[in-house]
């Protein structure tokens, strides 16, 4: 059953078409990942997923329409995403920028604490909880008052992973997760992002430049070129497809 | 751990209530009873502004405009409808939050130097209102002989009385904000501080929260104000131009901007120190200036933040030689 679809989407950033006429499904509990050359549109679509831009076409995400839907909004409906540069919240701890995914699950607002303090406080602490829970599933509950900028490199990854899986997602975008990595790190993320799938019952779609990872990590592939979808299938496909070498190589001359 | 902590944060939260309830009997005369009313007037002007610029991180150089709208508001209802001072302080509170809103309209859309300037052009708008709009604000002569402040028939007419007033008030509003910014809805301001793209795509309603922020801070300056024109009993625009804006600001910024003691230190500092240096006249604002330049070169947290690194570094130093004790006496 596919969990997430775009139909015919269409971006225009003025005269340059970002996007051209894509259609997707995402199946649900599946690593997909979205592969091409720099300036191919990978990003543009995670934007256009997660309501930043507007477009033509349409996105369904588990039947609902997304394309009039704010950013918070569509996060509410269950899709979180990561960053290609980090963007955590920097003066806050790692403790707090997981709670700032809570956001969207807890309803405490600004005067409860006058009018309804027993809610705020219950809610507080439940979350509380569920955040020190998370922070240990990425074995970050140590750093937990460390402010996010002070974190390694490959612990503030880990975080913003963390905080988008707060938000409780049914599909999590992650926007080149293995940026930066060693090869240690990188074998480290590989079984986080399996697990991730196992445990949460997650749906991922990825944007990867590092070729090694994709072909043993994904379940299916989707290659795009100047905004245009021009392979998809599962690795071993991909690897032979004639178009995508070429994308990647370029066309030998005569 | 946690229940020493908490015995921790009540045995502060007593020290705190004893030395400010405590002050009243150390005034020497009216003239330092007057300047400890006007700090606690300040510490809410402070308090309200840190909130939109310094946790939600909207900055903001028309502050004393709300502050204006509250006086002038709570003033013009009680001399015109003479209405008890608790309506008063409702209706200026209602009007002052409802000018936040109309201020977060055009505010939402910019961002940055730009927000600056909407907020600048709003101080001189009302300013300017209350110059010359006279049927309703008498003008530059200001507004004489404002009721005094009295809750239930009980009246605060003098220095003593309402400074109890005015600091309970200020204590209430600072722990509101402490546990504001300990909520979800703190943590929505900071987000928006820090990156509000970031905090949109982690699912918070960033225009609702920048709405949010303008309204509260707009309410609390209403408080302020209306406090201060039952107190002080006559109000003019002069008391809200944009020098008093700029002086808000100084506050945060030297007491400490995004924390929570910062205002409250700003306020004190910054109400005593211009009494202190009244000898200098004009020379005072190079005092000003020389002291932000040290703080911001020294010290860019503040003095709030000055403050927490000693202590976090005396407490690391009585640590160390408790523990050179402990090793002495076990070996």
């Amino acid at each position: 059953m596919s969990l997430l679809k775009l139909d015919h989407v269409t971006k225009r950033f003025e005269g340059l078409v970002a996007v051209n006429d894509i259609s997707m499904e995402i199946q649900k509990n599946r690593i997909h990942a979205l592969i091409g050359p720099n300036g191919a549109g990978k990003t543009t679509i995670f934007n256009l997923i997660t309501g930043i831009y507007k477009f033509e076409g349409d996105i369904f995400f588990d039947d609902i329409l997304l394309n009039t839907l704010k950013p918070h909004q569509v996060i509410e409906h269950g899709i979180a995403r990561t960053f290609q540069n980090i963007r955590l919240f920097q003066n806050m701890t790692a403790e707090e920028n997981v709670m700032v995914g809570y956001h969207c699950r807890t309803k405490a607002d600004v005067l409860n604490i006058l009018y309804n303090p027993k809610r705020y406080h219950d809610e507080k602490v439940q979350s509380y909880k569920k955040c020190a829970e998370l922070l240990d599933y990425f074995h970050l509950i140590d750093k937990k008052d460390e402010l996010s900028v002070s974190l390694p490199y490959g612990h503030q990854r880990l975080l913003e992973i963390a905080r988008a899986i707060a938000t409780n997602p049914r599909l999590l975008l992650l926007d080149e997760p293995a940026a930066g990595m060693n090869t240690e790190e990188k074998a480290e993320l590989l079984t986080t992002i399996k697990n991730i799938v196992r445990d949460f019952d997650m749906t991922i779609l990825m944007i990867e430049h590092d070729m090694e990872l994709i072909m043993n990590i994904s379940d299916r592939i989707t290659v795009l070129n100047f905004g245009c979808k021009i392979a998809e299938g599962i690795p071993a496909a991909i690897q032979n497809d004639k178009s995508v070498v070429e994308a990647y190589l370029g066309v030998e001359d005569e | 751990m946690v229940k020493s902590k908490k015995k921790f944060n009540l045995v502060r939260l007593v020290g705190v209530l004893i030395i400010i309830y405590t002050i009243p009997f150390f005034f020497p005369n009216a003239y330092i009873a007057q300047i400890a009313n006007l700090i606690g007037i300040y510490m809410l002007m402070a308090m309200s502004l840190n909130l939109l610029t310094g946790f939600t991180g909207q900055l903001s150089l028309g502050h004393a405009a709300f502050f204006g709208v509250g006086a002038y508001t709570s003033a013009i209802v009680s001399k015109s409808f003479g209405l008890p001072f608790l309506i008063c302080l409702l209706i200026a509170v209602t009007v002052t939050t409802i000018t936040g809103l109309l201020l977060a309209i055009p505010a939402l859309k910019v961002r940055g130097t730009y927000l600056v300037l909407v907020t600048i052009a709003y101080g001189e708008i009302v300013r300017l209102l209350m110059i010359n709009w006279v049927s309703l604000t008498n003008g530059p002569n200001g507004i004489y002989s404002i009721s005094p402040v009295s809750i239930f028939g009980y009246k605060f007419n003098d220095l003593t009385k309402s400074y109890y007033l005015v600091i309970t008030v200020a204590f209430l509003i600072y722990l509101y904000i402490k546990l504001l910014m300990e909520s979800r809805a703190g943590r929505a301001f900071l987000s928006i501080r820090d990156d509000a793209s970031a905090a949109e795509l982690c699912g918070v309603d960033i225009t609702m929260y920048k709405i949010k922020a303008f309204a509260i801070s707009a309410a609390i300056s209403g408080v302020a104000g209306s406090l201060y024109a039952h107190m002080y009993r006559y109000i003019s625009p002069s008391s809200f131009s944009a020098t008093q804006s700029q002086l808000f600001l100084c506050m945060i910024l030297i007491g400490g901007m995004g924390t929570l003691p910062g205002p409250v230190i700003g306020a004190v500092v910054l109400t005593i120190l211009p009494e202190m240096l009244r000898f200098m006249q004009n020379g005072r604002m190079l005092v000003y200036g020389i002291l932000i330049l040290l703080v911001v070169i020294r010290s860019p947290g503040g003095i709030a933040k000055y403050l927490s690194v000693l202590i976090g570094k005396i407490k690391k130093y009585v640590h160390k030689i408790r523990h050179q004790r402990n090793e002495v006496s076990s070996s």
